[in-house]
């Protein structure tokens, strides 16, 4: 189904709820990807998609069309893994441990980790980047993204986006090497 | 025997792409994560029950919603200054109500004593009340001047006294 076709179906009569578990249906598997490459753990991309697709459900009746329902939905989930990590980095500056190394123990502790050492070593690698740069890596490097669209999503333009990937894609690489 | 040379050389060539650019590895590209049996068939029932609590917001719902923290505040500016003015308002109505409830009890007062008495009577008291009262103050001036020429008197008997002594 068509993004078009699932926002017919939103605004036809007793069609709001189906469309909606379209919109589940069809989007929730790549926004769940999205946000475990940005938190990590299973449990905070299962909370953190949960509250994007309700917050979509409540904002569906004010959304225009404008922009595609994928880069909308994106957008939120975004914000919503934004606000999340600036949250953690927050409570960590109270705690003795630091946010990086947070997210290392967290990697190496969760149980749905299925990589090997190389994938570990590039995911600890990744966490180490700035929050709005880890976003644009993962849905370049990862869901393989056009950087027009992740322009769309973080509302900037294609070419800062991939000057700023290209940044991230050097550092990870050269710190990989050295690891090597 | 090809196939072997094949291979090894397969090999040298991805360890080579591998020391250029790790990165270029096409393993690294897949996310290494798993999620729990049946996660994303459960999570549609788990959606619709969080939802089911809930009813979707109206065009203004989503609006009133990012307000919320603002709203909060303005209501409650409104009831603390809603409650002062309450009160402001009650106590002097009270204050009102308590000298208007005095004022028509002297009335009440008056006009059944007119109904009794007749209107002159009760105004002549009124007026006898106020001449007492002027007499009173006046009385009082026509004592302390008594008591004034008396000291006097006093004093110039003694003065007098004494200016015979001084002679003597």
């Amino acid at each position: 189904m068509t993004d078009k076709e699932i926002l017919q179906l939103y605004h036809s009569e007793q069609g709001a709820q189906q469309a909606f578990n379209m919109i589940v249906r069809q989007y929730s598997s790549r926004l769940y990807w999205h946000l475990r490459e940005m938190v990590l753990t299973h449990d905070d991309a299962n909370d953190l998609l949960q509250d994007t697709l309700i917050k979509a459900w409540n904002a569906l009746p004010n959304f225009r069309g404008e922009s595609g329902l994928y880069t909308w939905l994106y957008r939120i989930a975004t914000n919503e893994a934004f606000t999340f990590l600036k949250k953690e980095r927050i409570n960590s500056k109270f705690s003795l441990t630091s946010f990086e190394s947070k997210l290392k123990k967290r990697l190496s502790e969760d149980l749905y980790f299925s990589g090997d050492t190389m994938q570990m070593m590039l995911q600890r690698e990744v966490a180490k980047l700035p929050d709005r740069q880890r976003a644009i890596f993962s849905m370049r490097y990862f869901q393989n993204m056009s950087y027009a669209d992740i322009g769309e999503i973080l509302g900037s333009n294609g070419d800062a986006i991939k000057a700023s990937y290209s940044i991230a894609y050097k550092k990870i690489s050269s710190n990989l090497k050295k690891l090597i | 025997m090809v196939f072997e040379r094949d291979r090894e050389m397969n090999e040298k060539e991805n360890n080579k792409t591998f020391f250029n650019d790790p990165l270029e590895e096409s393993k690294l590209h897949q996310i290494p994560f798993t999620v729990p049996e049946n996660y994303f068939e459960e999570l549609e029932e788990n959606l619709n029950a969080r939802l089911s609590g809930q009813k979707q917001d109206g065009k203004w719902g989503a609006l009133i919603r990012t307000m919320k923290a603002s709203l909060a505040l303005a209501a409650s500016f409104l009831i603390i200054f809603g409650l002062g003015w309450g009160v402001m308002h009650l106590t002097k109505s009270v204050q009102k109500g308590s000298t208007l409830a005095a004022t028509t009890a002297e009335d009440a007062v008056i006009d059944s004593l007119i109904q009794e008495y007749g209107s002159i009577e009760i105004a002549k008291f009124y007026e006898t009340d106020e001449e007492i009262d002027e007499r009173e103050l006046y009385l009082e001036d026509e004592y302390l001047d008594a008591i004034g020429e008396y000291v006097e008197s006093i004093s110039t008997n003694y003065n007098g006294v004494l200016a015979e002594d001084f002679k003597q």
